[in-house]
């Protein structure tokens, strides 16, 4: 018997699975850089809103 | 957040494990006669079949765990367990999809195992929906970790489905009686179980990260709703 | 025993409360009812059916129908509840939540089965006059058992969403197939007369899925119900 010529088939397997792999990493980086971005920007927001030293004292002072 | 010293020697592992998986499938493992090179395909589908329901295993356990507890850390285990998974599954359905053209002859048949593995994938799909649909976070670890609950049932369905009915897909865990099995050559076993492994490294890896992910998000939440009450306070 | 006695009559109560609001208004039971109706004239244009076909298939059209009216039932019969504020009220009193969970299922299942009286004749003058008989009835009582445990379940969280209307069915279905599969087999086993050590696993099929999300809906209404 000989063995059939699906060599072809197997690139594309393996291709998808790497592929669908490497676009969870993908995802997953992206997702940390999102955060990271969110998180400074809102840092920077509520020191601006409110100084360091009175961080609880805000609410009712406006 | 610092990524912990732990999980980035695990990054290197999980590297390891799977570029010495991958070289045992495509140097070491021999060609199937009757299949071709696409045989080696099986691999990394049945791995990914594997890691997948691992997540929906720890998805459904965590999720119990949450009912109990109603601590939220299981509910970032959870969504964590359910994404993996997804992604996982999905691998797994397209690249059988892929092995069974040249061998079947057909991208797709309505056999028992297909089907059934792409309802869980429905299933799951469904988790996610669900999340997005309900607001209140509380409402919504409560309601996700019912429907993990629920869906589970599917996960056992479909592992033990090749076993229950008949079906063209073979059976590779444990003796298929007069089901189609797969002759394994000692080689091919190496490769079989060393996919299996790297595979269980990239869950856990992969999890992690995830569940990082998660966790940091619900600080980056925490501070938003400080920073709304902030607001809330000046005007 | 007094406590059995208390939570079998605040069921009772809920079902007959339900009952009650549904003989004045027939809003559950004639939304599914028409729309059962119109998905098994679509059926039969969009498959084109010829008479042969239309005996083989009919107790695949018979479940669709089913299921698909099922969900506006649901959809309506919970929907109710919480938009005219019933369920918080139901929730205050002092009443078994599991008894809530209860009367609610039990109520679904009645609707489904009144529907069932009048779309089963039905379809058995349209499409195939063997559905008339004692082992399809048994097959639905036990089907519609389980579609109403999961359903009750997965619609008292759908109303409470943000997305409620889209939602249900996106939930339900693929929970749903198993039982869905085990009791299009089982009729149609029973249609064309086949023995019955082949209809059996299916019966068992569906008596294992009602047992099972019985089981879990008793771990899982309190988190549903809760607030």
């Amino acid at each position: 018997m000989t063995t059939p010529d699906t060599v072809l088939y197997m690139w594309i397997g393996y291709g998808i699975i790497l592929g669908v792999m490497g676009l969870y990493v993908l995802r997953l980086w992206w997702g940390t850089r999102r955060l990271r971005q969110q998180e400074a920007e809102l840092r920077r927001l509520l020191a601006e809103e409110d100084p360091p030293d009175s961080s609880l004292g805000t609410i009712g002072r406006g | 957040m610092r990524k912990p010293l732990g999980l980035k020697i695990l990054d290197g592992v999980t590297l390891l494990a799977f570029a010495a998986a991958a070289a045992l499938v495509f140097f070491y493992a021999p060609l199937e006669a009757q299949m071709g090179a696409v045989q080696k395909v099986f691999y990394f589908h049945v791995a990914a079949g594997w890691t997948g329901m691992l997540g929906f295993v720890v998805a459904a356990v965590t999720s119990a765990l949450y009912l109990i507890t109603r601590n939220p850390r299981w509910d970032g285990f959870s969504v964590s367990g359910v994404e993996i998974g997804l992604v996982f599954m999905l691998i797994n359905i397209v690249s059988g999809s892929i092995w069974a053209y040249p061998t079947w002859n057909t991208w797709w048949t309505w056999d028992v195992r297909l089907t059934t593995a792409t309802i869980m994938e429905l299933i799951y799909l469904a988790y996610g929906l669900l999340r997005q649909g309900v607001e209140d976070l509380e409402r919504r670890r409560r309601f996700a970790a019912v429907y993990a609950l629920l869906g589970f049932v599917s996960v056992p369905i479909t592992f033990v489905s090749i076993r229950l009915f008949n079906s063209i897909h073979p059976v590779v865990i444990g003796a298929g009686g007069e089901m189609p099995t797969m002759a394994f050559t000692p080689a091919m076993q190496v490769a079989f179980f060393g996919s299996l492994i790297a595979f269980s490294f990239i869950f856990v890896d992969l999890f992690w990260h995830r569940l990082l992910l998660a966790n940091w998000a619900e600080q980056v939440d925490a501070l938003k709703a400080r920073f709304e009450d902030v607001e809330g306070g000046m005007n | 025993m007094n406590r059995g006695r208390a939570f079998g009559r605040a069921v009772l109560a809920l079902v007959w409360k339900d009952l009650l609001a549904e003989l004045r208004s027939l809003e559950v039971i004639s939304a599914m009812l028409v729309f059962a109706l119109t998905v098994i004239l679509v059926f039969n244009f969009a498959l084109e059916l010829t008479p042969r076909l239309r005996a083989e298939l009919s107790s695949g059209v018979l479940w669709v129908s089913l299921a698909f009216s099922g969900t506006l039932g649901l959809n309506r019969s919970l929907g109710q509840e919480k938009d005219r504020g019933c369920l918080d009220g139901l929730l205050l009193a002092p009443v078994d939540r599991l008894a809530i969970f209860f009367g609610k299922a039990l109520a679904n299942w009645l609707f489904m089965l009144l529907s069932l009286v009048i779309l089963l004749p039905v379809l058995s003058v349209l499409y195939d006059p063997r559905l008339l008989q004692a082992g399809v009835w048994g097959v639905a009582l036990l089907g519609s058992l389980g579609y109403v445990v999961v359903g009750t379940l997965l619609a008292s969280m759908a109303v409470q969403a943000r997305t409620r209307d889209v939602l249900l069915p996106i939930l339900l279905f693929p929970v749903l197939l198993p039982a869905l599969v085990a009791s299009v087999k089982a009729s149609s086993g029973f249609l064309l007369g086949l023995p019955g050590n082949e209809i059996s696993p299916w019966l068992m099929v569906l008596i294992v899925y009602d047992l099972i999300f019985l089981a879990l809906a008793l771990f899982v209404f309190d988190a549903i119900l809760e607030e």
